[in-house]
Order: C-alpha cells, then sequence, then structure tokens
C-alpha cells in the first residue's frame, strides 16, 4: 500500500479524527467545566464516524464501481479500509482514555466500558452496516443502534441475573468481553462477505437509504402521500414527508427503546441506577442529538445530492415556499422524534420538579439543533458534510456567547476604572433607574443559584440568542436559493456574521447590566457614607479572597485595613469609618446562619435561603456596628452585602 | 397566449466564478417562433447564460429578460412563462413516472393530458415504473414531456440529448417538433444550447457561437449555410502560389486544395479558376461544420 | 413521397421543400388533386422546424402549385393556372440563371450545356411515360 493510496483512505477521516482530539483536549481543562461533559457526548459519534466514513464516502462520491474496477483483490481493499479504520479508531481511543484517566471529570465502570467496547465493536461493525445500507447515515445509524441495543440487552441480563449489588467488575468484563468480542468477530467476517460478494447495481449513491427499507405503510396512508396533479403546497409537504421516512423509521425505534427502558424501570426501580443508567442516559441524549441533527438536515441534503433541489429551483414556485415548508417539516420531525419519544414516555422517570426544567432543556435543545442542522444543510451541499458541521457551528456560536459574557462586565470594569463617570451621582441614579425591567431581573435570577436560576439562565440564554437565531432564519433563506461553491472557506464566512451578532448581543446585555448594577451600587454608596465604605471594603474583599485558597470555619483569613487598602484604594472616609478594625473571613454553611444578612434582622428581604455554602466575612466598625459580606465560593461573586446594626456575631469556631 | 415583448433579450451579460470569467458581454435576442440555437464547445458559457435567466444564477452586470421581466425580481412569473428540460435530469427515485408527472403538473396552471398521453405511448414509457429505475433516455424522456405538456410559449433545452444513443436522440427531436411546436407559427419558442450540432442542424432558425464566454458568431441558419462554403479544387501541377487571404481556413495536399471560405465564395472561385483546375466543386458548410471550422483553434 | 434535405447545398432548407415538392409534381410522382403529407408529420419525418415546412407550402401555395383546404390538408393544384404563369415563368427563370452560373463554374462549356438540357427533357418524359404507362395496366 503505498503513500497516496493512504493518503486516499485518510483524507476523508481527518477532520472526525481531528474533533475527536479536541474533545479529549477539553477533558483536560481545569476546572472541570461542562464542556467536559459534552466531550465525553462527542467521542461515540467521533468514532462512530471514523469507523463508517472509509466505506461511506465511496458511496457518497459514487466511486465504488471505480474503486472496485482498480487492479487490486477485494481482499486488498477490505485489509486497507480496515486498517487506516483501525488505526485511526484507536489512536483517537487511546488519547481519549489517557485524558479521562487524567483529568478530573468522574466517570463510573459502565461508562468507560462502553466506551472502549464501542471502539472496538465500531471499527468491525461499522464496514457491514454501511455496505448493507449503502450509505454513510445508514451505516452510522445501524452500527449504533445495534451496539447499543447489544449493550442494554447484555447489562441487563447480567443484571437479572446477578443482582446489581452483587455485580462484580471481574464478571461483567468477562462476560460483556465475550459478548462484544463474538459479535465483533461476527461482523467482520459478514462484513467482508458483504465485500466479496457485492455487485454494484443501479446507482451505487445514497439513494437507496430512501427506497430501502420494508413498505409498512397501510395502504391509506400510501394514497394520502401520493402525489396529486393539484395543491403544490401539500404536494410539497408529501415530498418532504417521504425524504424523511430515515427520520420516521429512526424515531420509531428509538421510541421503541424508551418504551422498553420505562417498562424496566418501573417493573424494577433500581434497574437504572448507578452508572448503567448513567450510560443509559448517554445514549439517550445522543440518540436526541441524532435524530434532531438528522432531521434538519436530512431532507435538503439529499436533495442537493441528487439534483432535485436544482429541479426545483426551476419551477414556477417561490424559493421561499419551498424553504419554509422544508424548515417546518424539519422542525416538525425534530420535535416529533426527537422530543415527544423522551418527554412522554421517559418523563415518569424524573420527578415533577426536575421535570419541567428537563423538558424545557430538551426542547430548547432539539430546536436549537434542528435550526443549526438546516442551517448547516443550506449553506453545504450533502447530508454527511452537513451534520458534521452541525457541531461545529454551535459550538462556535456558543464560543462567541461565552466571549461576549466575559468580554462585557470586562469591558465595563475598564471603562468604569478609567473615566468613572458615576462620581456623578445624579447621573449614577439615572443610569441605575434603567435597571428596573424584567430582563435585568432575569439576569439576577439566572446568577444567583437558587433552584429557579437554572431555567433563569435557560431564559436568558434563549433571549439573548434571539437576534442570532433570527439572522440564521434569514441567512439560510439566502443559502437556500443560491448554488453555493462548496467550500470551507465559504461556510465559515456564511458562519462569521451570526458569531458576530451573538457575541454583540451577549456582550451588550451584560456590559449593559454590568454597568447599570454598578450605577446602582454608586447610588447606594452615595446615600448612605456608610454604603461607599462598605461598597470599597466589598471590592477590596473580592479581589483578596480571589486569590486565596479554600477556607473554613476553623481556618478562617485574618486581614486589617492595610491589607485592604493594598488590594483596593480606600477613600478617606472609608478608612476613618474602618479604623482599626479586624476582618475575618471564613466558610460558613446552614444551619447555623440558615439565613445570612445581620444577626438581628430575620430573613433579610429579597435574599433567597442557601442550600449549600458560602464564605461570610465581618467588619467591625469603630462605631460598633458591622458590615458583612457573603461570597459564593465556586464564582467568587458577592452574594449580598450589607450594614447591621451592633457587635459581629461570634465565630462558630474560636481563633486562637 | 401572445406576449408582446420578445422572449429573450439578454444584453452585455456579464458573470464570474469568482476571478474566472464565464460569460463576457453576451448580448442576444430571440425572436418570438423561432428555435434558437445556443451553440459552444464545453466550458463555453452556454450553461451560465441559461442559468441567468432562471435566476439560478445573478448576473454581475448586464441584463436578462424573459418576456419582458427581469428573473431576478419576477421570478415564479418568468418560470410560469418557460419550461426547462436540464442537462442533468433528476428525479426522486421512489417516484413513479405518473407520480412525477403529477407532482410536477401540481405547479403548473395549465397541462395538456392528451399530449401526455400521446408522449408516453410514443416513448413507450410504463407510467408504473419507477424513475429510480429508468434508463438516462428514458429520464430525460420523461422530463421533455414534463415540459412540453404545460404548454408554455417559451422551452429551454440545455444540453438535453448528450449521452443518449441516436435512436433517442432523434425520438427527442421528433417529439419536440410534433408536441411543442403547435398553433400559430409565431407563439412557441425554443431555445437549444448543445453540443451536437448535426441533430438540431433542421430545426435551428437563428444561432449563436459562444467561446470562452464571448458571442463569436450570430447568423441566421440558412444565411450560414449560404454563405460559408468549402471549396475544392484540383490542379494538374502543383499551383503556385494563389493569394488565398479572403479564405478562413487552407488545405493543402499535393495538387489537391480545400479551402473554407466566410462570404468571399465567388471571389475565391474566380481567383482559382484563373489557375485552370481541372475539378472546382463547391459545396455548403453544415452548421456543425461551421462550429468546428470557426472555434477550432 | 420521399424528401431529403441537403444542408450542404447552401440552400435554404424551405426552398429545398418548395423545389423537391415542385420536380415531384412535374414528374408526375405527385399528382393533380393528390394530398401533400401534412406538415407536422413531415417536420418529424425531416427533423426540420414546422414552421419551415409551414413557410415552404405557403411558397407553394402563392406559386399556385398547391391549394391549402382549412381541415383537410393541402392538395396539389392542376398543372395549368393562367394567372400564376408569369410567376412561375419569373421563378423558372430564376432557377435556369443559377444553373448557368453554375455549369459555367463547372467549365461545362455552352454546347455540352445545351445537349445536358435535352437529354434531361428527354429522361423526364421517358419518366412521366412510363408513369402513365404504368397507371393503364
Amino acid at each position: 500500500m503505498n503513500a497516496q493510496r493512504i493518503y486516499k483512505e485518510a483524507r476523508p477521516l481527518f477532520w472526525p479524527w481531528c474533533a475527536v482530539l479536541c474533545a479529549s483536549a477539553l477533558l483536560l481543562l481545569h476546572p472541570p467545566s461542562p464542556l467536559g461533559e459534552i466531550s465525553l457526548l462527542a467521542f461515540v459519534p467521533g468514532i462512530l464516524l471514523l469507523a463508517t466514513l472509509p466505506f461511506g464516502n465511496e458511496f457518497q462520491n459514487r466511486t465504488l464501481p471505480l474503486l472496485l474496477s482498480q487492479p487490486s483483490s477485494r481482499m486488498q481493499i477490505w485489509r486497507e479500509k480496515l486498517s487506516i479504520t483501525a488505526i485511526a479508531v484507536f489512536t483517537a481511543a487511546l488519547v481519549f482514555f489517557s485524558c479521562l484517566k487524567v483529568s478530573s471529570v468522574h466517570t463510573g465502570r459502565a461508562v468507560a466500558v462502553y466506551a472502549a467496547a464501542a471502539a472496538i465493536v465500531f471499527v468491525a461493525s461499522a464496514p457491514f452496516w454501511t455496505l448493507f445500507t449503502r450509505s454513510t447515515v445508514g451505516g452510522v445509524v445501524l452500527t449504533f443502534g445495534v451496539y447499543t441495543f447489544i449493550f442494554v440487552l447484555t447489562g441487563q441480563a447480567l443484571f437479572w441475573e446477578r443482582g446489581y449489588s452483587k455485580l462484580s467488575a471481574p464478571t461483567f468484563i468477562a462476560t460483556s468481553s465475550f459478548v462484544f468480542l463474538g459479535y465483533a468477530g461476527l461482523m467482520l467476517w459478514l462484513g467482508w462477505r458483504k465485500l466479496k460478494r457485492f455487485q454494484a447495481i443501479g446507482d451505487v449513491g445514497g439513494d437507496d437509504l430512501l427506497t430501502a427499507g420494508p413498505d409498512v405503510l397501510p395502504t391509506a396512508l400510501v394514497g394520502w402521500l401520493r402525489c396529486r396533479p393539484t395543491g403544490a403546497v401539500l404536494n410539497l409537504i408529501r415530498k418532504e414527508i417521504r425524504l424523511l421516512r430515515p427520520v420516521w423509521l429512526i424515531s420509531l425505534l428509538a421510541a421503541a427503546g424508551w418504551a422498553c427502558l420505562t417498562l424496566t424501570a418501573l417493573v424494577h426501580r433500581r434497574a437504572l441506577a448507578g452508572n448503567f443508567g448513567v450510560v443509559v442516559v448517554g445514549v439517550g441524549v445522543i440518540t436526541t442529538l441524532m435524530i434532531a441533527i438528522l432531521a434538519g438536515s436530512l431532507s435538503l441534503g439529499e436533495e442537493k445530492t441528487s439534483g432535485t433541489h436544482s429541479l426545483h429551483l426551476t419551477l414556477p414556485v417561490s424559493a421561499r415556499r419551498q424553504w419554509f415548508i422544508k424548515l417546518f417539516m424539519a422542525l416538525v420531525a425534530g420535535f416529533s422524534g426527537a422530543g415527544l419519544a423522551p418527554l412522554l414516555i421517559a418523563g415518569r422517570l424524573m420527578g415533577p420538579e426536575e421535570d419541567m426544567n428537563v423538558q424545557m432543556v430538551l426542547l430548547a435543545g432539539v430546536a436549537l439543533l434542528t435550526i443549526a442542522a438546516f442551517w448547516c444543510a443550506c449553506a453545504v451541499k450533502g447530508t454527511v458534510p452537513a451534520v458534521l458541521w452541525a457541531l461545529p457551528v454551535i459550538i462556535a456560536v456558543y464560543s462567541a456567547l461565552r466571549l461576549g459574557k466575559w468580554a462585557g462586565p470586562a469591558l465595563t470594569n475598564l471603562f468604569l476604572s478609567r473615566f468613572d463617570p458615576f462620581s456623578n451621582v445624579k447621573f449614577a441614579d439615572a443610569v441605575s433607574r434603567l435597571g428596573a425591567n424584567a430582563f435585568f431581573r432575569l439576569i439576577d435570577t439566572a446568577s444567583n443559584n437558587s433552584t429557579d436560576s437554572v431555567q433563569a439562565a435557560l431564559v436568558l440564554r434563549a433571549i439573548i440568542l434571539v437576534p442570532a437565531l433570527l439572522y440564521a432564519v434569514v441567512q439560510s433563506y439566502r443559502l437556500f436559493r443560491v448554488q453555493l461553491q462548496d467550500r470551507v472557506l465559504s461556510v465559515v464566512r456564511s458562519l462569521l456574521p451570526l458569531a458576530v451578532i451573538a457575541f454583540l448581543c451577549s456582550f451588550a446585555s451584560l456590559a449593559f447590566y454590568d454597568f447599570v448594577g454598578r450605577a446602582a451600587q454608586e447610588v447606594m454608596a452615595a446615600r448612605d457614607p456608610r454604603g461607599r465604605a462598605l461598597l470599597e471594603t466589598v471590592l477590596a474583599l473580592q479581589t483578596i479572597h480571589t486569590g486565596v485558597a479554600k477556607l473554613d470555619a476553623a481556618h478562617p483569613l485574618q486581614l486589617t485595613v492595610e491589607d485592604l487598602a493594598q488590594a483596593f484604594p480606600l477613600s478617606k472616609s472609608t478608612r476613618r469609618l474602618l479604623g482599626n478594625s479586624h476582618i475575618t473571613l471564613f466558610l460558613d454553611e446552614p444551619p447555623h446562619h440558615a439565613h445570612f444578612g445581620c444577626p438581628q434582622n430575620g430573613q433579610p428581604v429579597g435574599l433567597p435561603a442557601l442550600g449549600y455554602s458560602w464564605y461570610s466575612g465581618t467588619i467591625p466598625l469603630a462605631d460598633g456596628t458591622h458590615f458583612f459580606v457573603a461570597f459564593d465560593p465556586a464564582t467568587h461573586y458577592v452574594i449580598s452585602a450589607g450594614i447591621c446594626a451592633g457587635q459581629p456575631p461570634p465565630l462558630p469556631v474560636q481563633v486562637p | 397566449m401572445k406576449s408582446p415583448t420578445v422572449p429573450i433579450q439578454i444584453d452585455n451579460l456579464t458573470y464570474a466564478y469568482g476571478r474566472q470569467e464565464a460569460v463576457h458581454n453576451l448580448s442576444l435576442t430571440v425572436e418570438p417562433g423561432r428555435c434558437y440555437g445556443l451553440f459552444g464547445r464545453n466550458g463555453a458559457g452556454k450553461t451560465t447564460t441559461i442559468k441567468c435567466l432562471l435566476n439560478l444564477l445573478r448576473p454581475q452586470s448586464g441584463q436578462a429578460r424573459v418576456f419582458g421581466l427581469d428573473p431576478a425580481k419576477r421570478e415564479v412569473e418568468v418560470k410560469r412563462l418557460l419550461s426547462y428540460v436540464p442537462d442533468q435530469v433528476a428525479f426522486y427515485p421512489w417516484m413513479s413516472v405518473r407520480e412525477t408527472l403529477d407532482y410536477l403538473a401540481s405547479f403548473r396552471a395549465h397541462w395538456n393530458r392528451q399530449t401526455e398521453q400521446e408522449l408516453l405511448e410514443r416513448f413507450q414509457l410504463d407510467p408504473a415504473q419507477r424513475t429510480g429505475n429508468l434508463s438516462k433516455g428514458q429520464r430525460t424522456q420523461v422530463a421533455l414531456v414534463a415540459a412540453v405538456c404545460p404548454e408554455t410559449d417559451l422551452l429551454v433545452l440545455d444540453e438535453p440529448t448528450s449521452g443518449l444513443d441516436p435512436i433517442v436522440r432523434r425520438e427527442f427531436i421528433e417529439a419536440v417538433i410534433g408536441a411543442y411546436q403547435q398553433g400559430v407559427p409565431g407563439g412557441r419558442t425554443i431555445l437549444v444550447s448543445t453540443h451536437l450540432i448535426s441533430e438540431f442542424e433542421g430545426l435551428i432558425d437563428e444561432f449563436t457561437l459562444i467561446a470562452r464566454g464571448r458571442s463569436v458568431l450570430t447568423l441566421e441558419a440558412d444565411q450560414a449555410r449560404e454563405r460559408y462554403q468549402k471549396i475544392r479544387a484540383r490542379f494538374a501541377q502543383p499551383p503556385p502560389e494563389i493569394d488565398l487571404k479572403a479564405a478562413l481556413r487552407v488545405r493543402r495536399d499535393g495538387r489537391e486544395l480545400e479551402l473554407i471560405a466566410n462570404g468571399s465564395g465567388p471571389e475565391l472561385m474566380q481567383r482559382l479558376r484563373a489557375h485552370h483546375p481541372d475539378e472546382l466543386t463547391t459545396e455548403s458548410l453544415t452548421l456543425e461544420e461551421i462550429f468546428v471550422a470557426t472555434l477550432k483553434p | 413521397m420521399i424528401l431529403q434535405i441537403n444542408f450542404k447545398s447552401g440552400l435554404p432548407i424551405y426552398l429545398q421543400i418548395v423545389d423537391q415538392i415542385s420536380a415531384a409534381a412535374a414528374s408526375g410522382a405527385l399528382r393533380p388533386g393528390e394530398a401533400l403529407p401534412s406538415i407536422r408529420p413531415l417536420a418529424e419525418e425531416l427533423r426540420v422546424n414546422r414552421n419551415t415546412v409551414a413557410k415552404a407550402y405557403t411558397e407553394l401555395e402563392s406559386q399556385g402549385v398547391i391549394e391549402t383546404l382549412p381541415g383537410r390538408g393541402s392538395f396539389l393544384k392542376e398543372n395549368q393556372s393562367a394567372l400564376r404563369k408569369k410567376v412561375r415563368r419569373d421563378l423558372l427563370i430564376e432557377h435556369i440563371d443559377q444553373v448557368i452560373v453554375q455549369a459555367h463554374h463547372l467549365q461545362v462549356p455552352r454546347d455540352e450545356f445545351l445537349d445536358l438540357i435535352r437529354e434531361r427533357l428527354d429522361v423526364l418524359d421517358d419518366k412521366r411515360r412510363a408513369h402513365e404507362d404504368h397507371k393503364e395496366d
């Protein structure tokens, strides 16, 4: 096998391979961010693609007859493709698992087994399934589906056999290895047989997935789905329904899977406990992702490859109508396939309070994925490229949002420290009044870590995303009707304005919020001379304690006014008020201060009760009153601060 | 339905793919009722021009008008007034012929069922057959049926017969003549873009030759055949140098001389006769030979 | 009646059709009152633009060679048509001039040319006589 052949085989695998490596790199992020969890989810689809692309690409480009007519035996072709696949998958898996070991992300045994076995089984079974369905999409779906089915079945069988609590690691691993290796061996043999006997009938392209499969529809439905000579819009809808057939089939299978799981869980509560449950949930999430992305990109992708898209652009129907019908049907397919089944069926597994959150996250996620996949399908040519672009596009927009979230307050800080416009109290007052709107209250709720905050954060992100989403939808229409040069650069060029808009929205909202917040702080400081002192003290403490290691009640941090002055320039009036006070900062937790704030007050108005620990700081003043401050230990933001009458309360532990 | 304006009017059309100019300052007019040929080598810009008419591409400068309408602004109306047979015919493989025709009929206000029936019989197409199982020629025939039945005033054919066997090619042209050209002579207009010129020789009234995006020659077919002549002369001895600069091409072979003349036929004949050839014949060039003579480097 | 279009002759297509039909009429292959093929099948057979065939038929009609009855088709007219005699004479003169020029090009001298014409007329007469004999049988 010479260098050119190696290059030709390895080329389509390059980007997915890089993607898996990036995902592994994300695991190494410290502190563990949600991106780490994403990378876990990205590993399985990543190696799935790596395993199916070698053969899938031949079908996509219709080059299989060309390959099979070259002067090399089928055994050689088989060996070449398998070895490239194996090298790619195993190196990626090696990197991934080493990163996993090194990182601080927790995974259970079952997850690790699932992923490791997946690497081996995918390499062995993907060629067969891809050859069977004659397309990449079909290969991906069946490889993943059958493997998961066997995995879950094995897990359940072992559970019923041994009982979960008595399930010892060696037995589990031994039995599952036996099952998986056996399956892998069988698939390897079947795949080789399939290639040996492969006949290039008809159009050896991706059409076959759309026509393959049994015609199981009842005749009445078939009758309705036939196109009529009148009623163009209905015909377009019928055509969409037919094009989305793979999505309907996969959704049905997934729904069946969910139903089985729910039944098992209802029958025996502990069946899905622990790590096995994590695997199941993970698989469920991956399935939902795949269905949503497929629903968005399948119809337009297949039409672009087969040429019927160009045909439709020459018909006397407005492109806007066609585009709208496609988008609408994609959303319908996405919601019904990826959203409904888990919600209706598996929703029973969750408790009622979590239900609302999970439902919202699910629906929002499905909508976002479908629209992103649709946008990608408009921007590139073909289903598989569209699917491959969907996640990078989403990650790009998400990163833009996060960048804006960081840049907004940073810029405001910079601006305020340079220009200090709030020394004019009237201006500060006017600005602070702008904060009395629902949007800012939403941001407040989202950032204060209460039970509502998750929901509020979601709603906030959704609202900030709206302009970018609208732009994406409009842009997809423009991309729909243009005949594109399929190049990475053109997609990036289309993506850029989208990312910029997301960045600007996030940046503007948070910068403004920060701006108004600081104005409000200044107003409060101006009203009460002690207020300014409190503000400066709080800022100083925030700067100091951010760099400090963990505190607790037994090891409080003692600071003097000089330490504060070093961290933050204190004004003369503040120094006078503070005098020679000793500031104590320590870890507090419920129910010691079941509320937090001044001990004389009950629950301070407007502050939610915390369910976890926080840093408490008390600053005794020269006139006998004291300040209190509370910081969030994880984000270092101020939860609340105030002025209390009387002496500070005694510490939980006496300071030596 | 007659329109007062010309079916196709293209003025100074320019289109570039990136930096590569595909069409440069192209102008042509198609009068109603004519069959207009767009000839050129592969990659000359024929398909690009047609795509500009259908608003599949937006020209960088110049304009294209279909029945006086701008395809970019009045897109749906323009598409209603014409029907199109593309070079790569693509249908949904799971739809039968019947269903495909029904589907395409739903976009048209008018559809002649009788013509459809006749054409299906003539082409011997089974309506229940799935389009995915048809051969390339049969798919082109279905595309032609779908283009003829709406009975539009303009038919645009883009390389319709490339890749088809000779019998299917003939049937295609006969169907265009028979089924499409109906009614008042000025009613139906055809624009054909092709490089298989010999097939369409009899059909073309007027043509434009395009090379590298530029229009090289625009003539009526009869005029062209009159003007371009191939003159053969045979002498007793190899002739001395004759002033043949007026000829388009000259080929010498010992005592024989073959010239291709572009309008200067009589003059060249006179000059040759002055040298007393043994034999002197003249015949006209077919459109395909004109194509080769003009465009061959 | 079998027509043939020669794209190399330099003659406009419709004129070729006109000529061939006129020749057929003159030689008796087409009899007076006989129907001509309708425009559509003729155009399909020759693979020629229908408008061209229509134009040829219009020309033939204006020359008085054929007449078109609406709904029934075109028929060959009787040979005698005094009204159009001058037109026909003029057309023939045109053709004769063309042939003379051609003969000059092909370097056929005058006497040989005239002999050739007589020869061709004889051949045509023979053919017509053969047709009529055949009809009587």
